[in-house]
């Protein structure tokens, strides 16, 4: 059967690559003694892949991740097992049996993020708005991508605010097409004249579900309803 | 701190499940390994004592790794102290600070940690409120070179005499003693070694002419052993790592020592007498470390995993215990028949080989007492290649006592008859493309070895034979690597040297000496500046033979290895005679009736 786990990390956890996270729940996993399939052959692994990698340095309270267990397995207390074998900086949010074969990879569709500027004052904050605000309207905008290649963001943004200090943007996570939000925050810091720090946490991922787009959560809507 | 211009931010986060929070403790204890946070998680003893400490109420050992070039200018320029993982302690705020010296090229390191932690650097410039600096490690059979930096030095094993320390430290300041009294005191344990108590004084000819110790502290220190392995403590529940480190896997040390007494082997000797790890001792704690991290690879450590008397039992019960959990349990390597072994346990897959023959003639192989012979590896590589192995990694030493052109050649020709072997295993059984990596490091004569009087070669003539040696195994498949000699000539230098050179190694830190074990960070000519700044000729270490009666820097340590015993070890050398493994008969190295029990502790 077809498990997926949605967690958050934050702390010491953010600095972890995409490939020690594989390693961090392939072990928490095994600590737990969750009832899991393993690959066949000499090195044998657990079936096991994460929906959208996340870069190092980023939070997250809403990525996901799916697994394979033995079909009837109970899940019900995968959740406060994992919970209990992981330090405070990985936790699992929920767990939910899905259907069908497609990978939670192929359904990407945008991720939402708030990326936290640490301004030394108000008018800092005012720059950031306006300049997030000229970002929006525009009909393009040339940044500098994290090779510094440069790479039209507008499209690629689905949607900006500004709170405070804090940015939140639902940017575009497709194979075709993906926007790093340190990018986006490079441009606006520029553009701004800011000089500034920040810290990025992923909020939610959302796949093309049903015809539509929603949180991968939704997944466990759509196999409660038998579809 | 900003981490987006830092490789790896995760060496420097702490947080790892296992890490161990303590609200306070009357004695912190900095657990220092002078190498990047991979290496340094990857070395069992940091484990080890990780969990000896935390387990004293009184206690709290947190740990500190040597931060990478990025970090450390970063924390200069920003004005800060390195700090401990578990509660972001500056160094300086410890009571005690240890240092593990696991090789010679990493004391540049222990001067950037030293620094970086605010610690002054020299022991004599130390006050009352400055942490104890303590050495402990491989590098402690002569600690001298590096004796200016350090308040006392752990010569041999370390887990019960940190806990005398520790208990020491409490009582001292419970009654107010000051630091030099308790140094004295520390000076009494067994196995601690405090050089400002043992002074030396030079010959014109530039050797040691006495060391004197002074009063109130014994002669020679003693090396320690754990006389009851099977039952000392062993690492439980070891942190986990979030990024990869070295040696990622579940380590479980089943023996200590080693009865094969290769003649170049600082670390066979240094860690005798050989006491093994019961099997059930070492099934439970496989048990608590599996069911605390979730690795999903075993490894077993010792000097020579082979000669364990129990190793099928032992690698069969892992594999029966753990295979459900889809745990590996890695094979022990370097003995030849283990892969004779392996077959039989029908459990692994067929790669590759791995021989460690160190020299290229059976002649030279019997001056360096390493029992392997051609038929030995010949034989096995056949039987490798039969099975569809095709990877065979072979490591050699150069620069050996009394080798000759004719020993490099038998390098060569050991080569050739490999790749022999596996083409006359019919096309159609042997394995896909051959492939032989001939490894060949430079010889460094080592404190404590039957070698430790001789002269190590100079670096043109290792040169040359590496330049030989990849001109001859110009071969197709063969791969020839090779060290670099002016790192093994430095080596050397440490390896045996005395207090002189404490001045030199600080002057090449100051002029930014660091990392020396890294390649790309290692400048031969910044030490060869720091000598000549000094006026030390190098070569007076490394290239100069010494005679059997000259006293040598560390002779106030006592080994426990007898020196009448070197001595005919060293002579045995010459002679090209081989000694029998102490499984098979004792050679009296001077643990026989004081704590060896091989032939029941008996000649």
């Amino acid at each position: 059967m077809r498990v997926v786990l949605k967690y958050m990390r934050k702390g010491a956890a953010n600095y972890i690559s995409h490939l020690d996270m594989q390693r961090a729940f392939g072990r928490a996993v095994r600590r737990a003694g969750i009832d899991v399939v393993y690959s066949q052959g000499f090195n044998p692994h657990i079936l096991m892949s994460f929906a959208s990698p996340l870069s190092v340095g980023y939070a997250t309270n809403g990525d996901y991740l799916e697994m394979r267990m033995q079909d009837g397995a109970d899940i019900s207390t995968v959740k406060s097992d994992l919970n209990a074998v992981f330090t405070s900086d990985i936790q699992i949010l929920d767990v939910f049996e899905v259907t069908g074969n497609k990978k939670l990879m192929s359904l990407n569709d945008s991720a939402a993020y708030s990326i936290s500027f640490t301004v030394e004052n108000e008018a800092d904050c005012v720059k950031i708005k306006d300049t997030v605000q000229k970002i929006s309207q525009s009909e393009s905008y040339i940044a500098n991508d994290r090779r510094g290649k440069p790479v039209d963001i507008v499209p690629l943004i689905r949607q900006l605010s500004v709170d405070g200090s804090v940015l939140y943007a639902l940017l575009k996570n497709t194979n075709d097409g993906a926007l790093n939000p340190a990018v986006l925050a490079e441009a606006v810091l520029s553009e701004a004249g800011v000089a500034a720090d920040y810290e990025i946490c992923r909020l939610e991922c959302y796949g093309k579900i049903g015809g539509g787009v929603l949180p991968f959560t939704a997944l466990k809507e759509k196999a409660a309803a038998g579809c | 701190m900003k981490w987006n211009d830092i490789e790896k931010p995760a060496r420097y986060m702490g947080g790892e499940l296992n890490s161990i929070y303590k609200e306070d403790a009357k004695l912190r204890f900095a657990l220092c390994f002078p190498d990047v946070y991979e290496v340094g998680m990857s070395n069992l003893a940091i484990h080890i004592l990780y969990e000896v400490l935390n387990s004293m109420e009184d206690v709290y050992a947190q740990r500190a790794f040597c931060p990478w070039v990025d970090m450390a200018a970063k924390l200069r320029q920003e004005e800060k102290a390195l700090t401990t993982l578990e509660c972001g302690q500056p160094l300086h705020g410890f009571d005690m600070v240890g240092f593990n010296l696991s090789y010679e090229m990493c004391y540049s390191n222990v001067l950037l940690m030293l620094d970086l932690g605010r610690i002054p650097m020299l022991a004599a410039d130390r006050g009352e409120n400055d942490p104890i600096v303590i050495g402990g490690g491989a590098c402690t059979v002569n600690p001298e070179p590096i004796a200016d930096f350090f308040d006392l030095f752990v010569v041999g094993e370390g887990e019960e005499v940190i806990v005398e320390l520790c208990e020491l430290y409490l009582n001292c300041e419970k009654t107010g003693e000051s630091r030099k009294e308790f140094l004295r005191l520390a000076a009494n344990i067994q196995g601690v070694y405090v050089p400002f108590f043992y002074q030396e004084s030079y010959a014109e000819s530039g050797e040691i002419a006495s060391v004197c110790a002074l009063e109130g502290v014994p002669e020679k220190v003693k090396r320690r052993f754990v006389e009851d392995f099977d039952g000392a403590r062993a690492m439980h529940r070891p942190v986990l790592p979030y990024i990869g480190t070295v040696h990622d896997r579940c380590t479980l040390e089943i023996m200590r020592g080693c009865a094969n007494g290769c003649r170049f082997c600082q670390a066979g000797y240094m860690t005798r007498p050989v006491r093994e790890r019961s099997v059930e001792r070492v099934m439970a704690q496989a048990e608590s470390v599996i069911s605390a991290t979730g690795y999903d690879e075993i490894s077993l450590c010792s000097l020579s995993s082979g000669d364990y008397s129990h190793i099928s039992e032992l690698m069969q019960a892992l594999m029966d215990r753990f295979e459900k959990q889809r745990v590996s349990v890695a094979l022990p390597s370097l003995r030849v028949d283990s892969f004779r072994f392996a077959e039989k346990l029908q459990q692994v897959r067929r790669t590759g080989v791995t021989f460690a023959p160190e020299a290229g003639t059976q002649r030279l192989r019997d001056v360096i007492n390493k029992n392997i012979t051609d038929e030995d590896i010949l034989g096995t590589v056949y039987n490798a290649f039969a099975s569809g192995a095709s990877t065979v990694k072979l490591y050699f030493m150069i620069g050996l006592p009394t080798e000759t052109m004719e020993d490099i050649d038998g390098i060569v020709e050991l080569v050739r008859a490999i790749r022999e072997e596996y083409y006359r295993v019919p096309k159609p059984e042997r394995g896909g493309s051959l492939s032989i990596t001939v490894s060949a490091s430079c010889f460094v004569p080592k404190a404590g070895t039957p070698f430790q009087w001789e002269a190590q070669e100079g670096i043109d003539s290792l040169r040359e034979k590496q330049w030989y040696l990849k001109d001859k195994l110009r071969m197709k498949g063969v791969r020839f690597q090779y060290h670099d000699a002016y790192l093994s000539f430095l080596e050397a230098v440490f390896a045996r040297g005395d207090r002189r050179l404490s001045a030199v190694l600080r002057a090449a830190y100051e002029d930014g000496a660091v990392f020396d074990a890294w390649q790309d960070h290692f400048s031969f000519e910044r030490y060869q500046k720091a000598f000549e700044g000094c006026g030390i000729d190098p070569a007076f270490y490394t290239t100069r033979k010494r005679s059997f009666n000259e006293i040598l820097p560390y002779s106030h340590i006592d080994s426990l290895i007898s020196g009448e015993y070197l001595v005919r070890e060293c002579e045995k050398a010459y002679s090209a005679q081989a000694t029998p493994s102490c499984s098979q008969k004792c050679a009296a190295c001077g643990l026989q009736g004081a704590g060896c029990h091989m032939h029941g502790g008996e000649e």
